[in-house]
């Protein structure tokens, strides 16, 4: 290591960080929101990387050397001749494996747990026994059970493989998907999905599913020198936009896009955490200058470089980026770990996650600590060239020099400036997940603009103290000679209010804009539907029988059918929703009514904005799909506003839907009442038609009200929204600590001024209330200004979450605004308490002795 | 200061020799502090030459400046202006340090230093644990690590006991007449006692910024 730097490291240890030690309370302060912001971005890094990097592993397990897959266009599979067309036509595949993927229930009665235990469900996978030329896990799997030839032909028809975690044994008769299977094997480890899996022979597992003679996809295994591009161009030509020929990694980014909105919005909370905790560290070094101007003056008197200074002070908030980032990465790993062991296995289709957390993560975010930390730090280390090194020849506090850095501030008013602005245009310009940094960047320009109005702001704070009368007046000549001191209390006051009214405000217009955004979705009495409260009915369908029975119970006025399906698109997949005349549906009360028209009449298909821009098409365009049924074209009726799910979502007529995607049936029912039906009653009597008629497959069918529905999406909306909510506790615990411990330094700091007033004859009521009225007025100054960066943000806020969404979010003001003035101005007067006591209680002959 | 022009020095014409400890007298307002500001490239002056050791301190811009205050140029404060959080002999090496060399090869000639001004057995105290003597000795010593031709002394024992003050003067006066220094080494001490400026060898009298 060179001289000079190791001499800089240690200048900055023996002079900086031993320093630190004086001003516990300060450095913990800002500490500790560094280690939130840290955490938190190791807590979204992990949550989301394991969803993903989970659903890669078990596609990997599963495909091994297959390099293309053949995916079924929607929920209907694809027919299970195209793998014997593809064996026929293209000779560069070694192996054309078909898969059968879906979702084993194994009843209650014959788990581990016994009778009375909810169904256990595990991913199911049916293949034959090409599944050997897969190199993946699966074939491993299969093959540690002994070969497949080992088994007969008649054990396969009703033999399944299991994993360790199924909680089956080997010989066990088990009744899976209603129907009753034996246990051939239990497999060992735990790479297939943890070891909660159920292999099929590919008859069994088609019966299973209810997918007789269709498969969900077909893995390709390449001969040794066929181009993978070549042979997708030769299967692409035999599927012919029958299905779609994609990478088998395909349904990880699938997953990455589905989450894509919350994922975001996490982030950029993470991202104002990080310049909040950036704000802190610049207000505790830009204290820090101010206290130890004495000594650097000293140094420079030594002959220390300023520069040396600079470099020093740097150094230091480095240090705080370093630990604050290392400390968060442990409790970010826990947080994700925590958030993932909640959410694992406990989907519908028992796909259990693991955590995983890419290495660079932790880089990432101790990287993204320093550099605020630093960044933060350079304006208030250039305060260091205005301390002139004859100060060291004086005694006692430099007060600080009324004069402007004006270079400085201009420049720092003008960049802010211009930041905000450009937080703005990207906001309301920029369409999608791009605008969540707008949040971040209107943070940072608002951050610099009040520094460049710093004299601005602790005029008007003077001017307000000097409204307490006596006291008043001696505590506006302390706040004009600690210019930095009172901005730094002040703007913390506003930074807490700003993001608690922002964030809050922000999300709770959300919450309402997505009511909003999915009304007509409360609009029928009832739905029944082949999936849970809280998942989208696509699959599988509901027993033709269902509907007309449920039509004949008394009180019931109509039923409508529905499906929803999932289509992929090639690598993306989008939500589509087929819809009767007379369905009650956020689709059909945001579509004009010559578009609805149309779509019902199978014209066209009315498509999200989301979807739109996915698809990069607008109203009037021609859309050429691929279904299992062939290509086919379609027009672009209408764009609405809705909620944003997997790459899109579209609406057309349900006849079409069935037709074009060969599935005939519904997925749901709107249930509505006639007029003085006993909803109870009606509802005991849907829930017993529901149990006597399961879907393919035994699947158990859901009855919920359209209120509940209408109120499963909210929760799930403020779900995404409890890390901001998180955020702005902790931003107002540590505004409130740094403000306790900033009064109490003024005191500390000013204690022979205070005892030489207490000489004079300043009653201790005088100087408690001095103290209290630099609070007050620092409080007063400081709330306005957060409710005015608040306000803005607010607006902002709701426009990121518009483009990000494609959810117009209405712009509401929150009372709830006032709670947060309140609390703020209140946490300031009682944080000055302490100090005023403080104060009051001085020892008058020990505090003129202090030098 | 604010609005208003002192002259703190008018025409002041001063030529000081090494090997010799100098006192800098007058009443309050002379100009003594601002003299010693100067000397120590501290502040500049509106007009007129200062040359100390050859160098032109007018010429200087501040990294020049700094560098000359680190090297040939050695403070005593009156307030001591110790490093709190360092210890004895780290606050001795400081300006080693400041001039980006190593903290631990400067430290056996610290610990000579502070041995030579009787504190050494004190090395690894800190300042709160020094009396007001003993941390000025220990601000001497800093001002002799870097081997500077000039000290300048401000007020050394304005903070002092009698005795202590008179033993630091002594110190003072050694480091003044050091013969292990071949060129010798001036000492400037601003002082406003008449008994501590006797200890000097010349005495300078400054009244309204020139020298009496």
């Amino acid at each position: 290591m060179s001289a000079p730097l190791l001499a800089g490291l240690t200048r900055i240890r023996l002079i900086n960080l031993r320093e630190l030690r004086t001003h516990r309370l300060r450095v913990l302060t800002s500490l500790s929101v560094v280690v939130v912001s840290s955490a938190l971005l190791i807590a979204v890094l992990g949550t989301y990387g394991s969803m993903t990097e989970s659903v890669r592993q078990f596609n990997a397990s599963i495909s091994g050397a297959a390099k293309l897959e053949v995916t079924a266009i929607g929920d209907a599979g694809l027919d299970a001749g195209i793998a014997g067309e593809i064996r026929a036509r293209v000779p560069g595949a070694r192996a054309v494996v078909p898969m059968v993927r879906g979702t084993a229930r194994i009843g209650p009665d014959t788990t581990a747990g016994g009778a009375g235990d909810d169904d256990r469900t595990v991913p199911l996978l049916g293949s034959d026994f090409r599944v050997s030329s897969l190199s993946g896990d699966l074939r491993k799997a299969v093959a540690d059970s002994g070969n497949q030839e080992g088994f007969s032909r008649d054990e396969l028809a009703d033999g399944v493989i299991v994993g360790p975690r199924t909680g089956l044994t080997k010989g066990q008769t088990a009744t899976v998907n209603g129907t009753v299977v034996t246990v051939l094997d239990v497999v060992s480890g735990d790479t297939l999905n943890g070891g909660a899996f159920m292999f099929a022979y590919l008859d069994l597992a088609q019966r299973l599913t209810a997918t007789q003679g269709k498969l969900d996809s077909v893995l390709i295994v390449p001969r040794d020198g066929v181009p993978v591009a070549q042979l997708r161009t030769e299967i692409t030509r035999i599927v012919d936009g029958r299905a779609a020929v994609v990478d088998p990694g395909y349904r990880a980014k699938q997953l990455e896009t589905a989450t894509s909105v919350t994922r975001d919005a996490t982030l950029l909370v993470s991202l104002i955490s990080l310049v909040i905790s950036a704000f802190l560290v610049f207000n505790t070094m830009n204290m820090a200058v101010a206290s130890r101007r004495q000594s650097m003056a000293m140094l420079r008197a030594l002959g220390a470089k300023r520069g040396h200074l600079v470099a020093d002070l740097l150094g230091e908030s480095a240090v705080y980026g370093l630990v604050g980032g290392l400390i968060g990465v442990p409790l970010g790993i826990l947080g994700g770990r925590v958030t993932v062991s909640q959410g694992s296995g406990d989907s519908s289709h028992g796909m259990v996650m693991q955590y995983h957390l890419p290495v660079s993560a932790p880089v990432i975010a101790v990287l993204a600590c320093v550099l605020a930390c630093v960044a933060a730090t350079m304006l208030a280390a250039r305060s260091v060239f205005a301390v002139a090194p004859v100060e060291a020849m004086s005694q006692g506090e430099v007060a600080e020099s009324a004069a402007q850095r004006t270079v400085a501030r201009w420049a720092a008013g003008l960049l802010g400036a211009a930041v905000i602005i450009g937080a703005f245009i990207v906001a309301l310009q920029v369409p999608g997940r791009s605008a969540i940094v707008a949040g971040a960047v209107y943070a940072v320009g608002v951050l610099l603009l009040c520094y460049a109005l710093t004299g601005q702001l602790v005029w008007l704070v003077v001017r307000v103290a000097n409204l307490f009368s006596g006291p008043g007046r001696l505590a506006a000549v302390n706040t004009d000679r600690a210019p930095r001191r009172a901005w730094a209390t002040l703007m913390t006051v506003a930074v807490a209010i700003a993001v608690g009214m922002g964030t809050s405000g922000a999300l709770a217009n959300m919450v309402s804009s997505m009511s909003g955004s999915l009304d007509g979705l409360d609009d029928p009495d009832f739905y029944v539907a082949s999936q849970p409260l809280g998942e989208l009915p696509t699959d599988p369908l509901l027993a033709p029988a269902i509907a007309e029975q449920i039509r004949q119970v008394p009180g019931v006025a109509s039923v409508s059918e529905g499906q929803w399906a999932t289509v992929n698109v090639g690598e993306a997949r989008i939500i589509v929703q087929g819809l009767t005349a007379d369905a009650l549906a956020p689709f059909m009360k945001k579509s004009p009514p010559e578009a609805r028209r149309q779509m019902l009449a199978g014209e066209g298909m009315v498509f999200s904005k989301v979807l739109a821009r996915t698809l990069d098409v607008s109203t009037g365009d021609t859309v050429r799909l691929a279904t299992p049924t062939g290509y086919r074209e379609t027009r672009v009726l209408a764009t609405v506003d809705y909620v944003s799910m997997e790459s899109g979502t579209a609406a057309m007529s349900l006849d079409l839907l069935r037709d074009w995607f060969d599935r005939d049936g519904a997925t749901y029912l709107q249930v509505m009442l006639s007029e003085g039906a006993d909803a109870d009653q009606v509802r005991a009597a849907l829930e017993r038609i529901a149990e006597q008629n399961p879907s393919a497959g035994g699947a158990p069918v859901d009855v919920h009200s359209g209120a509940q529905a209408i109120e499963s999406s909210k929760q799930l909306v403020e779900q995404s929204g409890a890390f901001t909510v998180a955020i702005q506790w902790i931003v107002s615990g540590a505004a409130a600590i740094a403000l306790l411990n900033t009064l109490l330094l003024s005191v500390i700091e000013r204690r022979r001024e205070l005892g030489v007033l207490r000489a004079m004859g300043a009653s201790r009521r005088f100087i408690s209330r001095m103290v209290l009225a630099e609070a007050a007025a620092v409080a007063i100054v400081g709330s306005a200004t957060g409710l005015l960066i608040g306000g803005v943000l607010h607006w902002l806020a709701d426009k990121i979450l518009s483009a990000t969404t494609s959810v117009g979010v209405e712009y509401s003001p929150q009372p709830s605004t006032l709670l947060f003035v309140a609390v703020a101005m209140g946490l300031c007067l009682l944080g000055a308490l302490v100090p005023a006591m403080r104060a009051a209680r001085l020892n008058i002959s020990e505090s003129i002795a202090q030098e | 200061m604010g609005d208003q022009t002192v002259r703190a020095l008018d025409g002041l014409d001063l030529t000081l020799p090494g090997g010799q400890f100098a006192s800098v007298v007058g009443p309050s307002g002379a100009g003594k502090s601002t003299l010693l500001h100067v000397l120590g490239a501290l502040d500049t002056p509106t007009s007129g030459t200062i040359i100390v050791d050859g160098v032109d301190l007018g010429s200087l811009d501040d990294t020049e400046a700094s560098a000359f205050r680190r090297t040939r140029v050695g403070f005593i404060f009156q307030f001591f202006n110790l490093v709190p959080t360092m210890s004895a002999w780290e606050n001795v090496a400081l300006p080693r340090l400041l001039d980006s060399q190593s903290l631990r090869k400067a430290k056996p000639r610290a610990v000579e230093l502070l041995e030579r001004v009787g504190l050494g057995d004190r090395i690894d105290h800190r300042p709160a644990e020094l009396s007001g003597g003993q941390m000025q000795r220990v601000a001497i010593a800093r001002s002799l690590i870097m081997d500077p031709a000039i000290l300048l002394a401000d007020e050394p024992t304005g903070n002092l006991d009698s005795k202590t003050g008179q033993s630091v003067l002594e110190l003072l006066g050694e480091v003044a007449h050091d013969r292990e220094r071949e060129a010798g080494r001036l000492v400037v001490m601003v002082t406003h006692d008449a008994g501590a400026a006797a200890f000097a060898d010349t005495t300078i009298t400054v009244r309204d910024g020139r020298v009496a």
